[in-house]
C-alpha cells in the first residue's frame, strides 16, 4: 500500500476531483452512491487524511466524468483567455491608430499619444502592485481577470452537461478563483490581455511607423520648456537602455511648436521612443508579470491543499464503524437456583441489609411492636457468610427480609446472596428496596423518571423471580425518609400489625374544608403569603404524619431569611412536585401552574413550621413567583403552545390558589405511596381543563367534593389492582 | 509501526463499558446501551485509528456480576498451592466454573488475560463496596496494567474522591475521570496519557491518538461553523422583490419564512450527520431538539425572547416578526474591504448588483427580506446546538438541560455581533443566497465562499470549545 501510494502521488487534480466530488455532494447528488466496483478492504482508511479524501473520490463512480467537467472547465477558460487576448489585441491595434491619426504628415502630438497608449493601463499597473503589496487577498476584484472568469464560466456552460458537470465546472470555479491561486491565476491571465493588448498596438505603431511618414511635436499652455525636457529625458532613459532611439536634447527642444518639420533623423529618434516607451512601459512589464504569475499560479496550484475542515469531507474522514461480532461466543449463563418457598418458620422476623448504608431511620428500621433478628448490614464475603451462617443456625424466621438498595443495578453477586439466604432462612424472603432518593437524582424529568424507578424495580423483580422471590414481596420503601404510611406497609409486609391497627386516618375531608372555607372568604385574589399561611395551615393538618415529608422538601437552613437561597429551594420544591404530576396534567399550564404553587408554597409552609416565623414578613416572595414560572415554564415549553394563554383575571388566580391548594392537600394525603401511583391517583382525581372548572366563593366547596369522590374511587381502584 | 494495541473494557454490570466504548469510537451505533444489568453478554471489539493505521484495538466486555463469588473461587482454586495468581485466573476461566457459574466474568476476563491493557469502568456515583474491591482485586491477578476510568464524573453525587482514595488503596494510581455523557476533550486526552503511562512501548501511537482526537475535534468545530455560516449567508442574502402594493401580503411573508425555516431545517441535520449523532437516536434525542427539529418556530416571539434577542414593537406584536421590509440604501453599505475594491475598478460588479435593484425599486417593487432579530436567533440557537454537540458523549441517554433563560445567551449575544456584521455583506447579494429566486451564484462566486470562511471564522472564535 505504502508502495503504491509513492508511486502515484496526489496531484492538483486529484484535489480538484476531491473537491469536485464534495460539491456535487453539496448539490445534493449522490457522486459515491452504491459502487459496483468491489473494494480493497481498508481503501478508505489508512494513510493521512488528504490521502483518504482523495482516495474516496477517486473510487468515486462518477470520477471520470468529474475529471471531464474540470478538464472542460479547464479549456474554456483557456479559450476565454485566448479569446479576450484576441479582443485586447486588436483594440490595442485600435487604439494605436487612433494615437498615431491618420498620418500624411500630420504632426503627431507625442505626450497625447503616449499617454492614450500607456496612461489607464500604467494606473491600473501601478494599482495592481499597491494591491498586492498591501492588500493581497484583494488581487481578485481584478476586473479583466474577473472577465476572463465570467467568459470561461459562460464557454464551459455552452456545453450543456448534468449536474456532474457543473459541479466539476464549480469546483475549477472556485478553487482557481480563489486563495493564492485564485490571486495569481487571475492576476495571469489580466497581465496576459494587456501585454497582447501592447503587442497589438506595437504592431499596429511598427506597420504605420513603417508605411507612413509621421512629425512628432509637442505642445503645452502652462508648463515650462525645462519640464518637458526634463521629463523626456526621464522617459526615454529606458527605451535608450534597451537599444531604441531616442531624441537628444536639442532635438526636443526643437519638436515643440512642430519646429522639426522635415528632419526624418529627429522623427525616428522620437518614433524610436514611443515605440521603445511601448515596449519597456507596456509590453515587458505586462509580459515579465504575466510569466511571474503563472509561476506563482503554478507554485500555488502544487501548494494547494484540500480544505479537510470542509464539513463535505467530514464523512470521508470519519472512521469506520467497525463494530465486529462476538470473539468468542459461550455457552449461555446457568440459571440461579430454583424458586423454593416454604411456608415460614416460627422464629422472628430477620433482616439484614445488602450493600447499603445505615439508613436514616436507625437499624434495624424500626417497626411497632415487632423485634427483629437483626442480621446486619453485609457488603463483603466474611461478612456475608456470617449473616448467612447466623440465619442457618437458629429457627427458621417467620420472614427474611432483605434491604437492598434501589440505586444498586441488580446483579448475579447480590442474587447469590440472596438465594443462599433464602436456601438458609428454610423460608419466604422479602426484599425492600431503599435508597431511592439516590436514583432518582441521577434522573432529571418527570416521565423518565418513574419510567427509570420502575425498569429498576421490575429489574429487581426479574432477580428476584430468579431466587425465588414472588414480585409482591418486593417492595420499594425508602428506609431514609421512613413516613407513617411506608412504616406501614414494612409491617405489613412482615405481618405485624399497623400502627393503631387501622389505615392511617383520612385527613383529607379536613383539609378540603379548610381550602372551602378559606375561598369563601376571598372576595379578592389572595397574595402569596395568604396562599402560603393556608398552606401552612393544610400542613398542619398532616403534621404528625408529615414530618418526613417536610424533611423530603429541599429547603436549606435558613433559606425562608435569605432571598437568594430560597430561589434555588423554591425552584426545586415546585419542580418536585411537578414531577409527581401524571403525564396528562403536565400538558395542562393550569395544572402545572397549580403543581408547581403547591410545591414551593409547601416548601415554605413546611419550614414555617419547623422553625415559626412571621409569613407575611419574609423576604422571599420575589423569588417565590419567578420559582413558580420557572417550573412551569419549563415543562410549558415542552408542551403543546396553543393552550399556553391562560387568561389572568382576578377568577382565574382565586380558583388557581384554589387548585394549587388542594392539589397540596391531596400530596400530603398520598404521602408514602410509590410515585407512579400518586400520579396515576392524581390523573384520575383531578379534572382536566373544560371539564368541571374550579369556581370561586362558595362553589369552591363543590369542585373540591368533587375531586374528593373521585379521589375514593381512585384510591379503591388503586388498591384492588 | 509498533503493533495494534489491545485493550479490554471491564468493570462492574451497568458502569457504562459500552457507553465508553461509543464514545471512544465516536459511534452512537456501537454495542447496546440501556440502564438494565448485563445488557452485553459477549465481547464485541472495534479499531480506533490513528494516523491511518489501526492503533487501538477496544473489547467490550460484559459485566463482572458476581465478583465476590468469583473471589472466593480462586482462592479456594489456589489453597495452598504456591502458584501465581494469574495461573489461578487462568485455570478458572478454562474450567468449569468458567463455563458455568461464572461464564460472564469467565469471558471478561478472558479477554483481560489476552490484552495490554485494561480499562476498569466504574460508576463514579456508586459507592465504593466489597464487590468493586474485589473486582478490583481479581484485575489486579491478572498480570495486565489497569488504567480505572471514573464515568459519570460530571453528576452531582458522582464520589470522586472516595474513589480515588480506593484505587489508591488497590495500588492504582494512574486513574482517568472520562464521563461518557458530558464530553470532555481533556478527559479523554488524559485517559490516553494514563494509558501511556503505563504502556511505554505504545506511548507512541496514543500520543499520535490524543493528537489526533484534538486535530479532530478542530475540524469538527471548524466544519461545524461552515455548515452555520453556510446557511447563515443564504438566509442573510435571500431577498424578494415584489411589488410595493404586496408588500404587506401574508403568504408571501409566510413562503419567505418556510424558505427560511426549511433552509435551517437542512442545516441541523448536517450538523446532527456531522457529529455523527443520527435523528431518532437517543442521543440525539436528547439534544436541545425535539425529534431533530427545533421546538418553537424560528419566527416566533418565544424564540427572540428565549435567546434574548431584543426587537422593537413589531416583534413583540408578533406580527412581522423577524421579516423587513428592507430600505435599499441599508443593504448598500459596502463596507471598507469592498469600498476599497470598488475603487480599483470592482465598481462595475458592484454597479451591477445594485444597479438591478435599484431600477426594481424606481419600477415601484419593494424587498422583502430576513431581519436582523431572526439572523441574531439562527446565529444564537446554531451555536448552542453546536456547543451541545460538541459536549455530548455518544453515549448520553439522559437529557441536558441548556439554560435558555436570557441571561445564559448574553455572552454568546456579544459572540455573534462580528458574525452578524459580516453578514451584512451578503444581504448586498441576493444570488448569493441559494434558496432565492432566480439562478443562484451560490456556488460560483469565491466571494461568497470568502464570505462563509470569514463567518466560519468569527463564529468559531466566539468562545467554542
Amino acid at each position: 500500500l505504502v508502495i503504491t501510494e509513492q508511486a502515484d502521488p496526489i496531484r492538483f487534480d486529484d484535489r480538484l476531483l476531491a473537491e469536485a466530488v464534495r460539491i456535487a455532494e453539496a448539490n445534493g447528488e449522490h457522486p459515491l452512491a452504491p459502487s459496483a466496483a468491489p473494494r480493497a478492504p481498508g481503501a478508505l482508511t489508512g494513510g493521512d487524511l488528504e490521502a483518504r479524501v482523495v482516495r474516496r473520490a477517486r473510487l468515486a463512480p462518477v470520477a471520470p466524468l468529474l475529471r471531464d467537467a474540470i478538464a472542460r472547465a479547464r479549456r474554456a477558460s483557456a479559450w476565454a483567455v485566448a479569446l479576450l487576448m484576441l479582443v485586447a489585441a486588436a483594440s490595442g491595434g485600435g487604439a494605436a491608430q487612433a494615437a498615431l491619426g491618420a498620418g500624411r504628415g500630420d504632426a503627431v502630438n507625442f505626450y497625447a499619444a503616449i499617454v492614450s497608449l500607456l496612461g489607464l493601463q500604467t494606473l491600473l499597473l501601478l494599482a495592481w502592485i499597491l494591491l498586492v503589496a498591501v492588500r493581497p487577498h484583494m488581487v481578485h476584484v481584478s476586473p479583466l481577470g474577473g472577465a476572463a472568469m465570467a467568459a470561461a464560466r459562460w464557454l464551459s456552460q455552452r456545453g450543456g452537461g448534468g449536474p456532474m458537470h457543473l459541479a466539476g465546472a464549480q469546483a475549477y470555479g472556485t478553487v482557481l478563483a480563489r486563495g493564492a491561486i485564485g490571486r495569481w491565476t487571475l492576476s495571469g491571465a489580466s497581465h496576459a490581455i494587456w501585454a497582447a493588448a501592447n503587442a497589438g498596438a506595437l504592431a499596429m505603431m511598427l506597420v504605420l511607423l513603417s508605411t507612413r511618414e509621421y512629425a512628432f511635436t509637442w505642445e503645452t499652455t502652462i508648463l515650462s520648456s525645462d519640464v518637458y525636457a526634463r521629463v523626456t529625458e526621464a522617459l526615454a532613459a529606458a527605451p535608450r537602455a534597451a537599444g531604441f532611439l531616442v531624441p537628444a536634447a536639442d532635438e526636443i527642444e526643437r519638436a515643440q511648436h512642430g519646429r522639426l518639420e522635415r528632419d526624418p533623423a529627429a522623427a525616428q529618434a522620437w518614433s524610436g521612443l514611443l515605440v521603445g516607451s511601448l515596449v519597456a512601459y507596456g509590453l515587458a512589464p505586462r509580459g515579465l508579470l504575466a510569466a511571474a504569475s503563472m509561476l506563482l499560479a503554478q507554485r500555488a496550484r502544487r501548494r494547494f491543499r484540500l480544505d479537510l475542515d470542509q464539513p463535505g469531507f467530514a464523512p470521508a474522514l470519519a472512521p469506520p464503524p467497525s463494530s465486529r461480532p462476538s470473539v468468542r461466543p459461550d455457552a449461555e449463563e446457568s440459571a440461579l437456583g430454583a424458586a423454593r418457598a416454604g411456608p415460614g418458620g416460627a422464629g422472628p422476623p430477620a433482616i439484614v441489609g445488602l450493600e447499603i448504608e445505615a439508613p436514616a431511620c436507625g437499624w434495624p428500621p424500626p417497626v411497632a411492636g415487632l423485634a427483629w433478628r437483626d442480621l446486619g448490614v453485609v457488603d463483603g464475603a466474611a461478612e456475608r457468610h456470617r449473616a448467612i451462617d447466623a440465619l442457618a443456625a437458629h429457627a427458621a424466621p417467620s420472614l427474611t427480609v432483605v434491604v437492598a438498595s434501589l440505586a444498586a443495578t441488580p446483579d448475579r453477586g447480590l442474587g447469590g446472596f440472596i438465594e443462599s439466604a433464602g436456601r438458609a432462612a428454610r423460608g419466604p424472603l422479602a426484599i425492600v428496596l431503599t435508597g431511592g432518593q439516590r436514583l432518582r437524582d441521577r434522573v432529571r424529568g418527570g416521565d423518565a423518571l418513574h419510567e427509570a424507578v420502575a425498569r429498576r424495580v421490575d429489574d429487581w423483580r426479574a432477580l428476584a423471580a430468579r431466587c425465588g422471590v414472588p414480585a409482591e414481596r418486593v417492595v420499594e420503601i425508602d428506609l431514609d425518609h421512613l413516613t407513617r404510611a411506608t412504616t406501614d406497609r414494612l409491617a405489613a409486609l412482615v405481618g405485624a400489625a399497623p400502627h393503631g391497627g387501622a389505615a392511617p386516618a383520612r385527613r383529607i375531608e379536613e383539609a378540603f374544608s379548610i381550602i372551602a372555607d378559606a375561598a369563601g372568604r376571598w372576595t379578592t385574589p389572595p397574595d402569596a403569603p395568604a396562599q402560603a399561611l393556608l398552606h401552612r395551615r393544610i400542613a398542619e393538618i398532616y403534621r404528625g404524619a408529615a414530618a418526613s415529608w417536610i424533611e423530603r422538601l429541599p429547603a436549606p437552613e435558613g433559606f425562608l431569611r435569605d432571598g437568594a437561597a430560597a430561589r434555588d429551594a423554591l425552584a426545586r420544591a415546585a419542580r418536585s412536585a411537578v414531577g409527581l404530576l401524571p403525564a396528562h396534567l403536565r400538558l395542562r399550564p393550569r395544572w402545572l401552574a397549580a403543581g408547581a404553587a403547591a410545591g414551593a408554597l409547601g416548601c415554605i409552609a413546611a419550614a414555617s413550621l419547623v422553625a415559626p416565623v412571621a409569613i407575611g414578613a419574609l423576604p422571599i416572595w420575589s423569588a417565590l413567583g419567578a420559582a413558580i414560572a420557572g417550573a412551569a415554564g419549563a415543562a410549558t415549553r415542552a408542551g403543546s403552545g396553543d393552550d399556553a394563554a391562560v387568561p389572568e383575571g382576578g377568577e382565574e388566580r382565586t380558583a388557581g390558589a384554589v387548585r394549587a391548594a388542594a392539589l397540596f392537600a391531596l400530596l400530603l394525603e398520598l404521602q408514602g405511596r410509590p410515585e407512579a401511583s400518586i400520579a396515576r391517583i392524581l390523573g384520575a382525581a383531578l379534572p382536566e381543563d373544560g371539564d368541571g372548572e374550579v369556581a370561586p366563593g362558595a362553589d369552591a366547596r363543590a369542585w373540591l367534593d368533587g375531586v374528593r369522590h373521585r379521589l375514593d374511587v381512585a384510591i379503591a381502584e388503586e388498591g384492588s389492582s | 509501526v509498533s503493533a495494534l494495541l489491545r485493550v479490554a473494557v471491564v468493570g462492574h454490570t451497568n458502569t457504562g463499558k459500552t457507553s465508553l466504548m461509543r464514545t471512544l469510537l465516536r459511534d452512537v451505533a456501537f454495542g447496546e446501551v440501556s440502564d438494565h444489568p448485563a445488557v452485553t453478554r459477549e465481547v464485541e471489539s472495534a479499531v480506533i485509528e490513528a494516523g491511518g493505521a489501526p492503533a487501538l484495538e477496544l473489547f467490550d466486555t460484559p459485566g463482572l456480576e458476581d465478583s465476590i463469588g468469583l473471589l472466593e473461587a480462586l482462592d479456594a482454586r489456589r489453597g495452598a498451592r504456591r502458584i501465581d495468581g494469574v495461573d489461578v485466573v487462568r485455570e478458572l476461566v478454562e474450567g468449569d466454573e468458567g463455563r458455568g457459574r461464572f461464564a460472564q466474568e469467565a469471558k471478561a476476563l478472558r479477554q483481560v488475560l489476552a490484552s495490554d491493557v485494561a480499562l476498569y469502568v466504574t460508576d463514579a456515583r456508586d459507592r465504593v463496596l466489597a464487590k468493586h474491591r474485589d473486582e478490583l482485586e481479581i484485575l489486579g491477578r491478572c498480570a495486565v496494567p489497569v488504567v480505572p476510568v471514573l464515568n459519570f464524573t460530571a453528576a452531582k453525587e458522582a464520589n470522586v474522591a472516595a474513589w480515588r482514595e480506593h484505587l489508591a488503596r488497590a495500588n492504582m494510581h494512574a486513574v482517568a475521570e472520562f464521563d461518557t455523557v458530558v464530553y470532555d476533550e481533556a478527559g479523554e486526552r488524559r485517559l490516553y496519557e494514563k494509558m501511556a503511562s503505563l504502556l511505554d512501548r505504545h506511548r507512541a501511537t496514543l500520543t499520535a491518538l490524543a493528537e489526533e482526537r484534538s486535530a479532530e475535534r478542530r475540524r469538527l468545530l471548524r466544519a461545524s461553523m461552515v455548515v452555520v455560516a453556510e446557511m447563515l449567508v443564504d438566509v442573510a442574502a435571500l431577498c424578494r422583490i415584489v411589488p410595493a402594493a404586496r408588500a404587506g401580503d401574508a403568504a408571501l411573508t409566510d413562503e419567505l419564512r418556510q424558505r427560511v425555516r426549511v433552509r435551517e431545517q437542512a442545516a441541523v441535520d448536517r450538523l446532527l450527520a456531522l457529529h455523527r449523532f443520527r435523528p431518532g437516536d437517543v442521543a440525539a434525542a436528547a439534544l436541545p431538539l425535539e425529534d431533530g427539529a427545533w421546538g418553537h418556530d424560528l419566527f416566533s416571539p418565544e424564540a427572540m425572547k428565549r435567546f434574548g434577542v431584543r426587537t422593537g414593537s413589531a416583534a413583540a406584536t408578533g406580527a412581522m416578526v423577524g421579516l423587513t421590509a428592507d430600505v435599499m440604501l441599508g443593504g448598500m453599505s459596502l463596507g471598507a474591504a469592498a469600498a476599497a475594491g470598488a475603487l480599483i475598478g470592482g465598481l462595475v460588479g458592484a454597479a451591477s448588483t445594485h444597479g438591478r435593484r435599484l431600477v426594481e425599486r424606481l419600477r415601484g417593487s419593494t424587498e422583502l427580506r430576513v431581519g436582523e432579530p431572526t439572523l441574531q436567533v439562527l446565529i444564537l440557537r446554531q451555536l448552542q446546538l453546536v456547543q451541545a454537540l460538541l459536549h455530548r458523549g455518544h453515549a448520553a441517554m439522559t437529557v441536558v438541560r441548556l439554560e435558555g433563560k436570557p441571561g445564559a445567551a448574553a455572552p454568546l449575544s456579544t459572540a455573534a455581533r462580528p458574525a452578524l456584521k459580516l453578514l451584512a455583506r451578503a444581504r448586498a447579494h441576493p444570488a448569493w443566497s441559494s434558496i432565492g429566486d432566480g439562478r443562484s451564484a451560490a456556488g460560483t462566486d469565491p466571494r461568497r465562499a470568502e464570505l462563509v470562511d470569514g463567518i466560519a471564522a468569527a463564529l468559531a472564535r466566539s468562545g467554542m470549545r
